[in-house]
This record gives structure tokens, C-alpha cells and sequence, in this order.
């Protein structure tokens, strides 16, 4: 165990923000909180890492070092007079380490920056800034990572390549993960277990494979033409153009298969969505 | 007509012994010693003693010049008066006077006497002076002149020895309104408008000036 | 903490409104150094136009020293101004641009980190104090020449020039401790509200109402001598004749000890307040 935040209760005045909240994370998970806007998604990382004292509860981190956890809050936060470099010096300096220029080099290298360079980090594109706040995050060896919204304001392909790379942390590097986000298909692609947040609660807490197994009932077909396809119609499937949507049982999957394979129908790809709205009515945990 | 020529010639010599007699002698005897002193420059050191006014010592070199008022040269600021630097009382002599006898007394082993030096002409600008003249050593002791237009001032001279015509010492008295302006000397509410209000007192001040080094000059 | 204090005070030169406070600084004092000239001399006129009855003048009052002490006048109102704005900013701008959140999430102590930027701000105050007496005072020399100084304080003082020089010189050290305790209080008062627009104007207000309180006489040499925008005049000091050390000292340590309590008073707000 790296983390484990028990029984955390935090009230802005009247309003609960957070009931009896507990999540614990091992090496190498990576702990997926989803929840809508305003569930306390932000106020619980904040707390974890330190920045909001909660009423009651307990945060631990089990790990030795001087940093037990990194975190980005929401967008990253950088000085944007400063230059990539200058910014991880500064937040190496305010914890009492001296980066030299090797390790600088070495930093930005390990988030894909380049050292060349030298401009201030406003010039930078929302990619860029977010892959220097994770080296930022990383400065001192954290064992953990609680990355608020990670993927907003990054395009497709920039969501990819964080993914890939937030998995290389947990499987390689063995850093046990936190992370919120409202992109389910990246969640349930990258995430081991998952959390659902509602008015303040944990609604549901298991293992990806259980999560999706119970709540991962819809998926969406792409193919050129896909919509006159009568097997999918049979099956109850809704849609037009070149994407069809079906409620499907995993038991059906291989006689749908089959029926498409007779139709000769051509399926480009097939996306899974969570249910949300099974999401927020189940109250198992 | 012979007649009325004589009683005419007889008034003038009248008039003319009179005017001698009205001028004392000792002080004739004195200007006569002040007349001879054509110019000089000497080091000096001048300190203003007036109630409001805190100002150190100052330094500077004393010009004189028989016929033209004296020069003080400096490299500071310095307040220097206007009256007291009259040391052969060129001024006061400038124009017809007559004296009058004040009175005698004994100062320190010397014999003072006072007269009073009143001017005949209106282009004086005194009404009347004050003379205290040390009859032993034939020189000014010590001078109180009312001036029409610069107020009255008392001058004191103290010299280095018996022979000396120059003084070491001259202390000047006289009256000077204290200062009051109702304005802050604080730049950020400075109004510069000109309004004083004056203090109804009259202080006195004192300049005390010691000279010392006289060397002559032609 | 030297770490801290050197990666604040890189940040505070790495800021392009540091170096326009700086230029604002030596503006203000061009313009007043200008004004000053002007005013100087119709100051003297005014003052010495009773001496005029009784006394000529050689040499001239309206000097270097002078101005400076002109400049030294009107300083003590405008630099505070932008020291207050300067040294808020150490803070409001981290929490404008959610920096604040980044520097908390690393392992460094909340009152280390604000105690920094009290240090950083301090000595930025100093800074400018120096180089705001060394500018006033080389400029004005080489313009103005040197000469005794005068001053209205309880009559016409006058000070020959390394006397003078040295009171300037003091009065700007005085003055040092007033500055910094402005460049405090605006740094309590961005733990307080955190936004850059509230705090500039609660500093404005602060310094404003501080010098319109100041002018009161509470009639208890008790009370004029213990508030704290009592305690700002203390340069003023140095140019009476007779400098009254005791009132100086007492004045100096009552303004460190307020500089001290509004240090205390900010560490300990931000220490209990959550980084939201």
C-alpha cells in the first residue's frame, strides 16, 4: 500500500462536499475517480495532497522520501515568464534541491520536453505546459501521482500520448496513480481500479474488470454504411451514418459477431461506453 | 553797506567757530586714526546668536576697502549683517553732524565718553548715534545707532592690545522678528503662497564676528 | 530557507514589474527632484525674507543638500505606494496564477515558504531605499552642488555639508524601517485577500488613512508616541539641532516590533488557511 485517505469528511459551511470518502492505492495502480462537475472530485485531491485540511479522516502515504506525492490540480500551474528549465529549477529550489544541468536535461527528457527550448512557458502549447507540470510533479521522486483532469484541454492524440505515458509511470516505474477525468474510454483503458463520486460520496469502488463487466453494456459500431445493416437493427442497435449505438450483453457478443460476419457488414471499430447513468444509479461499492 | 559786510563776514566766522565747537574733538582725534586706514583683509569667523536661528561657526575672509562697504568671502553660506561692519564709521561721518556730550565713566582702567552724534543733513540714514569712545587708547569702544530704514543696532569692539585700531572682536545687537510660517517646510504640502504671519515679539540676535590676521591692503 | 530565498528573489528579478517599479522609483524622483529645484528656491525666499532687514546672504541655500531633503519629503508617501504593490505581488500574483497550489504540492513548509517571501520583500524594500538615496543624493550633488543645509524645525537650523550629509543620510535609514513595515503589511494583507486588485487598493487605502491619522494630535504622549503611523516621522528627527536619540531608538524598536507582529500575523493566517 502507498496511499490510503480513510473516512474524509470536509464541509464548506453547510454544504458537505465530502461524506466518509476512502480510497487506498497500491504500487503501480492507477485509481481512476470519475464523478460530474461539483461531486468533490478537486476538494478530495486537494486534501490528499495537502493543500485542504478535511474536518475529519486521515491521509496516509506509506512510502519513505522526502515527497510522498506530486499532483497537478485541475490546469497546470507554471511561472509563465519563465522558461521550462527555469521552472523546474525553482520548484526544485522551493524543496530544497539544487537540479544541476544534467538533471534538468534529464527531466524534461523523461516527459518528452525538449531542452532546446529557451522560450517562456506562455509560448507553450496545453500539451507541452501539462507534460512540464508532470516533471514538475516528478522533481524528488514522489512514490505517488494525483493528476486532477489531466487530459483537458488535450487534443486526441495528446490524450493518447499522456495515457501511454501515465501507464509507463505505474507499470514501469512502479508510482501508484490517482487520477479524475470525465474521458471514460481513456479511464477504463488505462485506469486498474475505479471510483465513482456522487454529492460527495463513493457510490462504487472496484476493479476496472468488475466495473466495466457491471456497468459497460453499450457500445458504439463505426463502418462505411454501417446504419443498413439489418443484423444490428435486430439487435436493437440506434444510429445513422457510420456509427451505430447497442445495449449489448457481453454473453451476445459472439452470435452478434457471427450474424455481422454472415451480413458481410464492415466494422471498423467498436468503442465501448460506460453507462453512465448506471454509473450514478449503482450503489454498489 | 560796509556795515551790513561786516555783520555778514562776522556771522559766517560765527558760524564757522560754531560748527567747530560742536564736533568733539576726541572723536575728531579718533576719525582722524579711522581716516588712515585706506584697506585691509583678515580671517574671520562669524557666529549668529538669535533664538530661532542654530548656525555653526562660520569662516571667511574680511575685505575692506576705505570708501566701499566691507566684503566677506566664503565658500559656506553665511548671514552676514548689514550694519556693524562700518569699521571707520565712514557712514556716520558721511555727512555734516554735530555731538553732544553723553557723559564720562570708567571702564576696566579706562576713560570712556559718550556723545551723541546727530546728523544735520537729510541724506544720512541715521537720526542718532550713540558713540562710547576710549579717550586713553583713542578708539571706539562702543556704538548705538538708530537707523531710518534697518532698525538700531549696538556694536561692541574689543581689541587684541593697547595700540591696536583694528578690532579683534566686534558683537553686534539688534532686533529681528522671529520667523513664523504657517505653511509645513515639508515638500509634500508645501503651498508656496507667500502668506507669513509675524510673531508680534521682537527678538534680539547677536552676531559676534573675531577677526584675527589683519594684513594690509593697498 | 536560503534556497527559498534565493528562488524568490530570482523570481522577483526574472518579473518585467520589478524593473518598472525601479523605473517608476526613479521617475517619481526626477519629477520631484525638478519640482524641488523650483520650490527650493521660493522656500528660501520665503524664509529668509524677514532675515533680509538685518542680513545679506553669500552663498547660496538651494543646494544638493536641499533638494535632497525635499526629495526626502516627498518620498516617504510615493515609495510605499509601489513598494506596496511590489512586494503584494511576491504573493497575489501566485494566487492569480495558481502557482501558489504547484510551490504547495512540494515538500516545503507553508510559513518557510511565505516567511521567504517576507525576507525577499524586506530586502527588496532596502534595496530600493538605497539606491533611491544614493541616486537622490549623486544627482542632486553633481546638479546642485553642496552647501549648508536648511531646515524649519523649531526655527532655522543649518547644517554645514558632512554634517548635513550624514543627518540625510540617517534620515534615510529612519526612514528604511517605515518602508519595511509597509512592504509587511502589504504582504499580511495578500495572505488576507489573495486577490491583486482587493489588496492594492486595501494598501492604498492603508497607506492614505495611515498618513491622514498621523497628522492628529491625540493629546497623550503615550498614544503619539505608540501608533504606529506615529512612529513614521522618526526621520524627521535628525535635523534638529540637538537629535533626540531616546525618542529615535524607542520610535525604531516600537516599528520593528509592528513589523514583527504584522510578519507573525501573516505566517499565521497563512498557515491555518487552506491553499484553495
Amino acid at each position: 500500500m502507498i496511499f490510503s485517505g480513510e473516512s474524509i469528511y470536509k464541509s464548506y459551511g453547510k454544504l458537505e462536499v465530502l461524506k466518509d470518502v476512502s480510497i487506498n492505492c497500491k504500487a503501480g495502480d492507477i485509481h481512476g475517480l470519475i464523478g460530474a462537475n461539483g461531486a468533490g472530485k478537486t476538494t478530495l485531491f486537494k486534501i490528499f495532497l495537502g493543500l485542504v485540511t478535511p474536518d475529519s479522516g486521515t491521509v496516509n502515504f506509506f512510502s519513505t522520501g522526502a515527497k510522498k506525492a506530486g499532483g497537478i490540480i485541475e490546469k497546470p500551474a507554471l511561472y509563465g515568464y519563465l522558461s521550462a528549465s527555469d521552472n523546474l529549477k525553482v520548484f526544485a529550489g522551493i524543496q530544497g534541491i539544487a537540479l544541476q544541468k544534467k538533471q534538468v536535461i534529464e527531466a524534461l527528457h523523461r516527459v518528452g520536453l525538449s531542452q532546446d527550448r529557451k522560450d517562456p512557458v506562455s509560448n507553450f502549447s496545453t500539451g507541452m505546459k501539462q507534460r512540464l507540470a508532470i516533471a514538475i510533479a516528478l522533481l524528488n521522486n514522489p512514490s505517488c501521482l494525483i493528476l486532477d483532469e489531466p487530459f483537458s484541454g488535450l487534443d486526441p492524440l495528446g490524450i493518447a500520448a499522456f495515457g501511454e505515458f501515465i501507464l509507463q509511470l505505474a507499470e514501469k516505474e512502479g508510482l501508484c496513480i490517482l487520477l479524475s477525468s470525465h474521458i471514460i474510454d481513456e479511464m477504463s483503458r488505462l485506469c486498474t481500479h475505479l471510483s465513482v463520486l456522487k454529492n460527495g460520496k463513493i457510490i462504487h469502488s472496484d476493479s476496472i474488470d468488475k466495473s466495466t463487466k457491471s456497468l459497460l453494456k453499450t457500445y458504439r459500431f463505426y463502418g462505411p454504411r454501417i446504419s443498413e445493416s439489418k443484423v444490428l437493427k435486430r439487435f436493437g442497435a440506434v444510429g445513422e451514418r457510420n456509427c451505430m449505438k447497442l445495449n449489448i450483453e457481453a454473453a451476445e457478443m459472439p452470435q452478434l459477431f457471427n450474424a455481422l460476419g454472415k451480413e458481410q457488414t464492415v466494422v471498423t471499430s467498436m468503442i465501448p461506453d460506460l453507462n453512465l447513468d448506471g454509473l450514478f444509479k449503482s450503489e454498489s461499492k | 553797506m560796509r556795515a551790513l559786510i561786516t555783520i555778514l563776514l562776522f556771522s559766517i566766522s560765527l558760524i564757522s567757530v560754531a560748527q567747530q565747537v560742536a564736533i568733539d574733538s576726541d572723536l575728531l582725534q579718533i576719525k582722524q586714526r579711522l581716516d588712515s586706514i585706506g584697506g585691509f583683509t583678515a580671517d574671520m569667523s562669524l557666529e549668529v546668536d538669535v533664538n530661532f536661528i542654530s548656525m555653526p561657526k562660520k569662516t571667511g575672509t574680511l575685505i575692506y576697502r576705505k570708501g566701499a562697504p566691507a566684503e566677506i568671502l566664503t565658500d559656506d553660506f553665511m548671514l552676514v549683517p548689514k550694519k556693524g561692519l562700518d569699521f571707520t564709521l565712514e557712514q556716520l561721518f558721511k555727512y555734516p553732524f554735530i555731538t553732544v556730550p553723553r557723559g564720562s565713566q570708567i571702564r576696566k582702567g579706562d576713560s570712556l565718553k559718550v556723545i551723541n552724534v546727530i546728523p544735520t543733513s537729510d541724506k544720512a540714514d541715521f537720526s542718532i548715534a550713540e558713540l562710547t569712545l576710549n579717550i586713553s587708547k583713542h578708539r571706539i569702544a562702543q556704538s548705538k545707532i538708530s537707523t531710518l530704514r534697518d532698525g538700531s543696532y549696538d556694536v561692541l569692539f574689543s581689541y587684541t592690545d593697547a595700540l591696536s585700531l583694528l578690532p579683534r572682536q566686534i558683537t553686534i545687537q539688534f532686533e529681528v522678528e522671529r520667523i513664523r510660517i504657517p505653511l509645513s517646510f515639508l515638500g509634500q504640502d508645501v503651498k508656496v503662497d507667500g502668506k507669513l504671519k509675524r510673531s508680534e515679539d521682537l527678538k534680539k540676535g547677536t552676531i559676534t564676528l573675531d577677526i584675527s590676521n589683519y594684513r594690509e591692503k593697498r | 530557507m536560503i534556497a527559498l530565498i534565493k528562488m524568490e528573489g530570482f523570481r522577483l528579478l526574472r518579473q518585467s514589474r520589478t524593473y518598472y517599479a525601479l523605473a517608476g522609483v526613479l521617475l517619481i524622483e526626477a519629477v520631484v527632484l525638478l519640482s524641488a529645484y523650483y520650490q527650493g528656491n521660493e522656500i528660501i525666499d520665503i524664509l529668509l525674507s524677514q532675515l533680509r532687514e538685518s542680513f545679506y546672504f553669500e552663498g547660496t541655500l538651494v543646494n544638493g543638500n536641499l533638494i535632497t531633503y525635499l526629495i526626502l519629503n516627498s518620498m516617504w508617501f510615493h515609495l510605499p505606494l509601489i513598494l506596496m504593490i511590489v512586494v503584494s505581488g511576491l504573493l497575489t500574483s501566485e494566487y492569480k496564477d495558481r502557482t501558489l497550489l504547484t510551490a504547495m504540492m512540494q515538500p516545503v513548509r507553508k510559513v518557510r515558504y511565505l516567511l521567504s517571501k517576507y525576507l525577499v520583500g524586506i530586502l527588496f524594500s532596502v534595496i530600493i531605499v538605497l539606491l533611491l538615496s544614493a541616486t537622490s543624493l549623486g544627482f542632486s550633488y553633481a546638479i546642485f552642488g553642496r552647501g549648508d543645509l536648511v531646515v524649519l524645525l523649531d526655527g532655522l537650523n543649518f547644517y554645514e555639508q558632512p554634517n548635513a550629509f550624514l543627518r540625510i543620510v540617517l534620515a534615510f535609514a529612519a526612514g528604511t524601517f517605515s518602508m519595511v513595515f509597509y512592504s509587511v503589511t502589504s504582504l499580511t494583507l495578500a495572505v488576507i485577500f489573495k486577490d491583486v486588485t482587493k489588496t492594492w487598493i486595501v494598501s492604498v487605502l492603508f497607506i492614505v488613512i495611515s498618513n491622514l491619522l498621523m497628522k492628529i494630535d491625540f493629546g497623550s504622549g503615550f498614544l503619539n508616541n505608540v501608533f504606529y503611523f506615529k512612529l513614521n516621522q522618526s526621520w524627521q528627527f535628525f535635523f534638529y539641532p540637538d537629535i533626540p536619540w531616546s525618542q529615535i531608538i524607542l520610535k525604531t524598536s516600537l516599528i520593528v516590533l509592528y513589523t514583527t507582529l504584522m510578519t507573525l500575523l501573516g505566517l499565521f493566517l497563512f498557515k491555518t488557511k487552506d491553499i484553495d
